[in-house]
This record gives structure tokens, sequence and C-alpha cells, in this order.
């Protein structure tokens, strides 16, 4: 059996809680919201620094790229490069003219992506600063 | 309503300032009452309110979806308090831990039992300002922005048994100034 004065107490708490309650939200001046937007500036941060797919494509390609680079150029003379390695591939011992047309083809497929990827990362540069 | 303020919220991260309009349109009343029930000055909760709404806009880039939009205001509006009033942390940090409080919720969710004393409601509505700021600010998190206990706590950034032990203070404050109502009455 509760008491008399507990009985008492949860009374008083509910009038507490009641008075909690009902304790009225008070309104913000008329035109804030457009005072809000007003300040709001013009640029928003920059995002912060983060690496995805795309970079990854790109560091490991270019890094190919130089490795291929520093190959050819230990192998050849780096004057007149593109035709002594035509020539170098096309005297390969057991290189059937097909698998030199493939060679070749791939050859000049990294040399076209190179030039995009070179062109591609330099626009997206450009598109974050 | 959820799926609009996630809409909204999608379309203010992409820098629509309509859709961000809208967001503070909805939540203008309670982000600047809690300043202004904290502060207890109508130009400084003005000041914190914006100031609110534009570290929302700039941080919104980096608001995680599976975040509550209006317990991330409410804990921006807080540091914003807790810069203006040094001693606020301070002073709820103080409040301690007390394992054996426990707030019985049967009387919010039982309005109809409400008992309906209008004038003692209006005594302890001015005994309410009267109230620390550190207890304002809490039972303003608890009563009028309605978040639970554990929302309170990750707003104010304390534990929760100090969040219950604040709202308990102050309500046991109410209580004794009721009291003295009474009595002079």
């Amino acid at each position: 059996m509760m008491s008399q004065q507990n009985l008492n107490e949860i009374a008083a708490y509910k009038i507490v809680d009641d008075a909690l309650q009902s304790y009225p939200l008070a309104e913000p001046p008329p035109e804030f919201v457009a005072t809000v937007i007003n300040h709001l500036p013009p640029t928003r941060i920059k995002p912060r620094f983060r690496l995805d797919w795309f970079d990854y494509a790109i560091t490991f390609f270019t890094t190919g790229m130089a490795a291929l680079f520093i190959i050819l150029w230990r192998m050849f003379p780096l004057v007149d490069l593109p035709t002594q390695t035509f020539t170098a591939l096309n005297r390969l011992p057991h290189l059937s003219s097909v698998a030199f047309i493939i060679i070749a083809g791939f050859l000049a497929g990294i040399v076209a992506i190179s030039i995009a990827a070179a062109t591609l990362s330099l626009n997206r540069s450009s598109l974050m600063s | 309503m959820a799926d609009n303020e996630a809409r909204l919220i999608q379309q203010a991260k992409a820098g629509d300032r309509a859709a961000f309009a809208q967001l503070v349109q909805a939540e203008q009343r309670f982000v600047y009452n809690l300043a202004l029930r904290t502060l207890n000055n109508p130009q400084e909760a003005e000041d914190v309110a914006q100031e609110t709404f534009l570290r929302a806009w700039q941080a919104l880039p980096r608001f995680r979806e599976a975040a509550k939009f209006q317990t991330w205001l409410y804990r921006i509006v807080t540091n914003l308090c807790y810069n203006r009033l040094p001693r606020l942390r301070r002073d709820l940090a103080a409040l301690g831990d007390e394992a054996t409080v426990n707030i019985p919720d049967e009387v919010l969710a039982d309005p109809a039992k409400r008992m309906v004393l209008a004038e003692k409601r209006g005594y302890l509505h001015q005994q309410i300002e009267q109230l620390p700021e550190s207890y304002r600010l809490l039972i303003t998190l608890r009563y009028q922005n309605e978040l639970s206990y554990a929302e309170i706590a990750e707003v104010v950034g304390l534990p929760l048994g100090t969040v219950k032990t604040g709202i308990f203070r102050a309500r046991a404050q109410l209580r004794a100034a009721l009291r003295q109502f009474e009595e002079d009455g």
C-alpha cells in the first residue's frame, strides 16, 4: 500500500511534468528562414580528400607506363625508338605475323590509353580545383 | 515525413538551397527554442540558431544518413551554447552519475490523466526560467524537443546517467518550488 505522502508526491510530480510538457516553444523571428538562407555561403566547403577506383587505376597505369618506358629505354637508344622497337619485335625468333600484329596493337593501345588517361587526369584536376 | 526529410537532405547536400530552406522551416522553432531556453537571451539565441543552420549547411556533405538530422542539429546548438557559456559543460559534467536515479515515464505516456492546474502551471513555468542553464538545456531537450535520454546523452556528449541525474534534479527543484508555492498559497 502506498502511503498518502507517496501519493501526494506522485501527484506533485505529475503537476511538475505537466508544467514541463506544456512549457511553450518560443517562436523565432518572422524572417528567420530568409535571413538564414541569405547568409548561406555561395560555395560549399570542399569535400575531404579521398581515393576511389579511378585514382588507383590511373596510378597503376601511370607506374606501368613508366616501368615500360624505362625498360624500353635500356633496351634501345632513345633516338628513333618506335622504329627500333618495331624492328626488334619483327626480328624476334618464332614470332608469327599474327602474334606480331597483336603485340604491336597492344603497344599502340597502351600508348593511346596513356594519352587518354593523361588528358582525363588533367581535366579531372581542373574540375577538382 | 521521414522520406520527405531524407529527400530534402539529399537535395540540400547537392547544394539545393530551396530544399535546405524547407529543412530550416521545419526545425527553426526547436533550434531557436533550445538556444533561447539555454542562453535566456533572445538576441544570442537568434545568433546561435542562425549559426547552427549555417554550420549545418557547410557540414551537410559530411552528414551521415544513419544519423538523425534533428539530433545532429541539436548537437550543433549545444556545442555553440558550450562556446558561449563555458561553465555549462562543466556544470553538466559535475552532475555525476547516480545509478539509483530512475525516472518513471508513465506521466509522459498518459496525457489524459495530466492534471490541469493553471495557476500552479503558470508558477512552474516561471520557475523553469529560473533553473540553471544546465538543467534548462536538459529539460528542453527532453520535454520540448522530445528526445530520449540516450539521444540527449549523445547531443550533450555526456553519459546517460549524468543526463538522467540532471533531469531528475531539475524536476526535484521544481517539485520543491511547488511545495513552497503550496505552503505560501
